[in-house]
């Protein structure tokens, strides 16, 4: 098949994806999107995504196009929230449309990344330590640092330099940490060292930031990829172990983690003064029922940060359980297409970096919407390409033309 | 059709349920077909404890005192897991572990990864490892 004809079919997801964003933003209430000519930008750029690959080689076209369809959701969701962040959501997901292309050609040779281990490692305590000098504490938790008129949460970048790190990492060791027997500490330590270390250092700080639902995103990410590079379910169990005695620890010694832990077990407490939010956004799912109230028909607007944290409540109550059913099957696609872009990888790196970003965007959504349906408690972070935020709508753009870019292969026909 | 909602949830789900189900005609991944083409894997011959011999080994070799190393020496010298020899895309390299004692290529120390040439030999405590090259076998 000539090339022009093949760049042509790659974009053939993207049409099913933009068709079904046209049919979810014609919801969107009159002005949110601003203006008219935008959206229509916005899709030529969508569509132009898959069709700039590389020449001679086939990619899983399904991820830039779930990723539009994703995002189109969540801008039609925000923009009946709070149309005034709606405009700014749209301009952060051209800017992540424009960022995911023109970091193709980087991501086209990833395999390189994998030499920089160290300076991942290095940006990432970077970070922290400017959080930690200029972040801005909002509601106790310090997790933004402001550049001018650009606010950005640093720890969404951490996410995907943690993954890079440690697929190159365990690239190098990952053959020798798995032969090692569980209970040589010295030849553990030496082996594991770094590893703990780099990522040690990282759940210190996001600790004394009192950002939880980010460090159990990166240790479930962290012990996914170890188990994965060398099968060893004692590292597994240990970390597990140490995270638990952390937790509890946490949990009886800091009072917000003790509040957040009373308010899931009884919500209905104290339900207008700690509990409102987890009370309100029940109310919002048991209003939405099995069909939802409709788009724009509900009242989650009494729901405190329902734009970022409880988005998903506010998504049941007007798409209703069949519409968060939808959803969550979207989102499985996304990590189950992740998953298979790893399995095809005939290189331990590329397939430890393809599992560490599928387990990196699978656990986030199961601890937010695990969190908002209160099967464990609410630790803030946000539902990816839904919630409003525009660091966290850059990187998953990021992460999805990174698996993109990795499912390459060569065409043969 | 009232609800405008119902056409967007039943396109997206049959979406969805089609990428995962029906898209994935790719066939075998390439991994396999180019693993099956070219076995290739590195030969090294081994002096250790007052014998000679030559093996065919894959394309990851680590050498230490562990029973779970793919080159075992039993000696006191050589470290659990002392070192490893590996095919890249560039050549075969050699690199130490950390280990106690250290290993050596023609007298010389190791200290970060070093390609082998052939007929390049390695000591490791009292064995010596000749570099043999690189052959397509099972």
């Amino acid at each position: 098949m000539p090339e022009a004809l093949t760049r042509l079919r790659a974009c053939a997801p993207m049409v099913v994806a933009l068709v079904l964003a046209a049919l979810t933003l014609r919801l969107a209430p009159r002005g949110a999107l601003l203006p008219d000519w935008l959206p229509f930008a916005l899709a030529g750029l969508a569509l132009a995504w898959p069709a700039l690959r590389p020449a001679g080689v086939t990619r899983d076209d399904t991820l830039p196009a779930l990723a539009v369809l994703l995002s189109s959701v969540g801008l039609a969701v925000v923009a009946r929230l709070q149309p005034e962040l709606a405009q700014k959501q749209i301009v952060w997901l051209g800017f992540s449309l424009v960022l995911a292309v023109a970091a193709g050609p980087v991501f086209a040779r990833f395999r390189v990344l994998a030499a920089y281990k160290y300076i991942w490692i290095l940006g990432t305590i970077a970070l922290f330590v400017a959080l930690a000098l200029f972040g801005q504490e909002v509601n106790g938790a310090r997790l933004w640092i402001r550049l001018g008129p650009i606010q950005f949460e640093p720890v969404e970048v951490i996410k995907l330099l943690i993954v890079l790190f440690m697929a190159s990492y365990l690239n190098d060791t990952a053959d020798v940490i798995a032969r090692t027997r569980p209970w040589s500490l010295r030849a553990n330590a030496k082996y594991l060292g770094p590893l703990f270390l780099g990522w040690g250092v990282s759940m210190g700080i996001l600790v004394f930031e009192h950002d939880l639902g980010m460090a159990v995103l990166l240790l479930a990410t962290f012990v996914a990829m170890l188990y994965v590079a060398t099968r060893r379910i004692d590292l597994v169990a240990g970390a597990t172990g140490i995270f638990g005695l952390a937790a509890w620890w946490a949990a009886t010694h800091y009072s917000y983690v003790e509040r957040r832990i009373a308010v899931w077990r009884d919500p209905f407490h104290d339900p207008l003064g700690a509990g409102y939010q987890a009370v309100q956004s029940l109310f919002s799912l048991a209003n939405g029922g099995l069909f939802g109230t409709g788009y724009a028909q509900g009242r989650p607007d009494y729901i405190p940060e329902v734009a970022t944290d409880y988005v998903y409540a506010a998504f049941g109550e007007e798409w209703g359980a069949i519409g968060s059913i939808v959803l969550l099957l979207v989102f499985l696609t996304v990590v189950l297409r992740a998953l298979r872009v790893a399995q095809r990888q005939p290189d331990l790196y590329a397939k430890l970096l393809a599992t560490g970003l599928a387990a990196v965007f699978g656990f986030q959504i199961v601890i937010i919407i695990g969190g908002v349906l209160r099967l464990f408690p609410l630790t803030g972070i946000t539902l990816p390409f839904i919630s409003y935020g525009g660091s966290s709508l850059v990187t998953n753009f990021l992460l999805v033309a990174l698996l993109w870019a990795i499912s390459s292969e060569r065409r043969t026909a | 059709m009232t609800d405008p909602r119902l056409l967007t949830l039943g396109l997206s789900a049959a979406y969805a349920v089609y990428a995962v189900l029906v898209r994935d005609r790719r066939g075998a991944p390439p991994a396999r077909a180019i693993e099956a083409a070219i076995p290739t894997g590195i030969e090294l011959t081994v002096a250790h404890a007052g014998t000679i011999k030559t093996y065919r080994f894959g394309r990851r070799i680590l050498v230490g005192r562990a029973p779970s190393a793919d080159l075992r020496l039993d000696d006191p010298r050589v470290s659990r897991l002392h070192a490893r020899i590996e095919m890249r895309d560039d050549g075969v390299y050699v690199e130490d572990l950390g280990s106690r004692n250290g290993t050596a290529v023609d007298g010389e120390a190791v200290t970060g990864p070093r390609r082998l040439e052939v007929d390049d030999e390695m000591t490791v405590g009292a064995a010596a490892l000749v570099f043999r090259g690189v052959g397509a076998w099972r």
